[in-house]
Formats: structure tokens, sequence, C-alpha cells
């Protein structure tokens, strides 16, 4: 999956979704690398706490709708 | 006069509809008469009898549309009006029918008033998910949620909350948000952090059923309820024990989904299947079941005591109604931005508001998910730093 690029001029929301999304994917990845919590693991951390929601790889722990529709070589 | 849709639609919606969750009314009636209420019957006092309960589980848990896991909502009246003796007995049923091994899970939506010790002991013995409708603290529970004599519940479903806290027993609250208590943020964050329910939803308040208007209606309340959902998220964030916000929940959900867009479970036919307490049959909202339109049985698709889900699928009202969700749903899609975060809304939403099923946008679906996914993103893109609003004018 490609990474919009930032600032784009698109403003549909589902333009806007797709550009966090690709955002909190990197996020996701780095926090879990850094151990430090941001808006996006705050909500991720409860997300999991709620529903379980989430699952561990080798890289990390990530929500598991990520997993199968994310190209990790663009992002790691 | 069955084959209004052809064996091989019936096929394909076979293969398509699973039932996820089913809406069991045990009794019209409330023990509360709240002022922003949909439900017409609060006052009928009947119950339902275990030959229908029986007939319910027959019906449901052996049959080929049933998903292996299952929730039972017990709801549509207060729940907690019947004796646990009942319920015991329901979940008795269920096991007794349950061939194919289904996962069940019981939930029930209260008011928390009649929750006591014995109760508490009950939801923890079967494993009940316990929701509370509680709207905040007192001035703002009690402007609405009264008795018939027009007293205030705070103090009795606060006292039930209590109980639960101290069993241990998780539970959810759903807050209804009206005019008034779109100006107490603050104060509904501080009440809901200080109860830590495991899950906190808001209503804003809807026109449905018996409830003709709704406070936020106006343009200018849509505003209010953005700027109380803004500052709620923006507490949420700064907490250092928040509550899980359904509508963040659910918005993130969305965003990761690899199913997305996802269709509104409501507008699904079948994955809400719905029984009043005489055994009817209904699916979509389980409001169309309940509310004023049950006078007329408009969405009344059969009764448990002589109709089959084949029945239900092939009867000549679901396949008209069917076929106007369908209709309002895909105009959604076509039309509307947010369809990825609203799956083409609520069917009973669509009706009360505009008359129709085969409509779009209502103000329901501008307060339940536009304002939320708007403050959202917008909260989102202010942390990555992305304004693309910003990059168009300047």
């Amino acid at each position: 999956m490609e990474t919009p690029e930032v600032n784009q001029v698109d403003v549909s929301i589902a333009a806007r979704a797709s550009q966090i999304r690709s955002h909190i994917q990197r996020d996701i990845l780095v926090d879990d690398v850094r151990g430090e919590r941001t808006f996006v693991m705050h909500y991720l951390r409860r997300w999991e706490i709620f529903g379980g929601h989430t699952e561990s790889t080798e890289k990390g722990r990530y929500p598991t709708g990520v997993i199968p529709w994310m190209d990790w070589t663009d992002v790691w | 006069m069955k084959l209004y849709i052809s064996d091989v639609h019936l096929e394909k919606e076979t293969a398509r509809v699973k039932i996820d969750t089913v809406v069991i009314q045990p009794t019209p009636f409330c023990n509360l008469n709240c002022c922003y209420c949909y439900l017409p019957y609060r006052l009928n006092t009947k119950r339902i009898r275990t030959e229908v309960l029986t007939q319910i589980f027959q019906l449901v848990l052996p049959s080929r549309f049933v998903s292996r896991d299952i929730t039972i909502l017990w709801h549509a009246g207060e729940p907690l009006i019947l004796p646990i003796s009942f319920y015991r007995e329901a979940f008795e049923l269920q096991q007794r029918w349950n061939t194919q091994g289904v996962r069940i899970v019981n939930s029930l939506q209260t008011n928390a008033t009649l929750i006591n010790q014995a109760w508490c002991d009950f939801f923890k013995d079967y494993n009940v998910r316990v929701g509370v409708s509680l709207d905040g603290p007192e001035h703002i529970h009690n402007a609405n949620r009264v008795d018939r004599a027009g007293r205030g519940s705070f103090q009795s479903a606060l006292r039930g909350v209590e109980l639960l806290r101290e069993n241990e027993i998780e539970y959810g609250v759903i807050a209804v948000i009206t005019n008034e208590s779109v100006q107490y943020p603050d104060a509904i964050w501080q009440f809901f952090t200080e109860l830590q329910p495991a899950r906190l939803g808001f209503n804003p308040e809807e026109v449905t059923g018996a409830n003709l208007h709704s406070t936020l209606q106006t343009g200018a309340m849509i505003e209010r309820y953005r700027a109380f959902f803004s500052r709620i998220l923006t507490l949420s964030i700064e907490s250092e024990q928040p509550v899980i916000i359904r509508e963040v929940e659910n918005m993130f959900s969305a965003l990761f989904d690899s199913q997305s867009p996802r269709r509104f479970v409501t507008n699904v036919a079948l994955k809400y299947l719905n029984f009043d307490c005489n055994g009817n049959i209904s699916t979509f909202s389980p409001e169309l079941l309940s509310t004023g339109h049950q006078v007329d049985n408009a969405f009344v698709f059969g009764n448990v005591a002589h109709s089959s889900l084949d029945d239900v699928l092939m009867h000549p009202k679901f396949t008209e109604i069917n076929t106007q969700i369908e209709r309002g749903v895909e105009m959604c899609r076509e039309t509307c931005d947010y369809f990825l975060f609203c799956g083409g809304g609520c069917p009973s939403n669509k009706l009360f508001e505009n008359g129709t099923f085969s409509s779009t946008e209502t103000n329901a679906c501008r307060l339940h998910v536009k304002v939320p996914v708007d403050v959202l993103l917008g909260r989102l893109e202010e942390v990555y730093q992305v304004r693309p609003f910003s990059s168009l004018e300047g």
C-alpha cells in the first residue's frame, strides 16, 4: 500500500481517513519499538482491553484488522 | 403465497445473512418514564410466556442462519422487572435448544434502579453483560430520567451501579445527551471517570417512536454537540484513567477493519433478529418492532408460533422493506462521504426522520457519526500535522 503524501489536497473524508490510517500504522510500529505512549496507542490499548482486537507478531502488536491489507515493506 | 423471492435469491441470502444478535423483549413495561423514551407501551405490564421463549430458542438456535457467536439482548422495556427465576429458566431453555453449540452471551440494558445483591450474584453466575442507562451527575440525570411521579431516579440508579462495582461486575454505560447536558462535558466526564464503566457511549437524543422531537435537532444544537464531543475528547486524552468512548472505538475500528466499508448492523437483514413479548418476529432496527408501528404490525414478519425463518425471508412485507432499506444504503454509499464510518445508517432513524427507508442523511447520523468523525479526524490531523483544509485555503 502506498503511503499518501502529507498535506495532499484531496479533502474527502475517505482520503483524510486513508492518510491518518497510514500515519497510525507507522506510529504503531514505532511505538512498539520505543515502548512509548501516543494519542493513538492510548486508544489502541483500550481497544485491546475492551475486545482483544489486537494481535502480536514478531514485529509488535497491531489491531487485528491491520494485518491483512498492510504492506509492511512500505513502513518498516 | 410464499414465493415472493426466488429460490436462487434465498440461497444467496442464506449464504450472506447470519444472526449476530437476538433482541428479546421480556416485557414492554418500564418502572421509569424518561422524558425522551421512544417506547409507547411502557405502561403495558405484559410479560413473555415460557412457551414463547421456548419457541424463540427452538427457532433460532438450531437454525442454519445463526452465527457461531451470538448475543441475546434483553431489552425494549426494563428487563429487571422480571424476576431472576425467569432468566434462570430462560438460560436453561437456551442450553436445551442449543444443538449446534453456539456460543451465547446474554446481555441486558437496564436503568439500574432495581439492581440488588441477588441480581449481582446472578450476573456473575451466568456471565451476563450489563449495560446501564445513566446520563451523568444527579442534576443532569434527573432532568429526564424520572419515574411516573416525576421524581428523579439518580439515587436508585447510582445505588445499582455501586453494587455492580462492589461486586466487580463490568458494565457499560449509555448516556443520552440532550440540549441540557451538552452544557456540562466536564461534569459528565468527571462523573464517569470516577465510576469507570468498561465503555461509555453517547446517544444524542433521537426522534424515534414515541419521542417525536429531539432537543438537538437544529443546526445550532448540532454545533453545541460538536463542542461537547470535542471537549470530551480533550478530557479523555488528558485523563490518566480515561474511559473507553464507544464513538472513538467505532471510528478506529472502521479505520482498521479489513472488511471496510462495513454495513451498519441494523440495516442488514437478520443480523439483528427481534422478538416482542408476543412472539412477533422482526429484523433490522429493534425500535421498529417496539414502537408505534406495532399497531398495524407494519414490521412484523411472522410469529414464533407458526413461522420459520424461511417464512420471514419470504414474507412480502420483509421483501418490500428489505428492498427499500437496501436502496437507502446504496443511496448513502453513492452520495455520502462518511459511508466508511456509518455503513449506510440506521433504518429506524431514516423512517422516523425522513418518512422512508429509501433515504439518506438524518439528524441522528449527523450527531452519531459525522460529528465524532469530524472531531476525531481533525484531532488526528493536528497530531500528525496534516492540514488538508489549510492547504486548500492557503
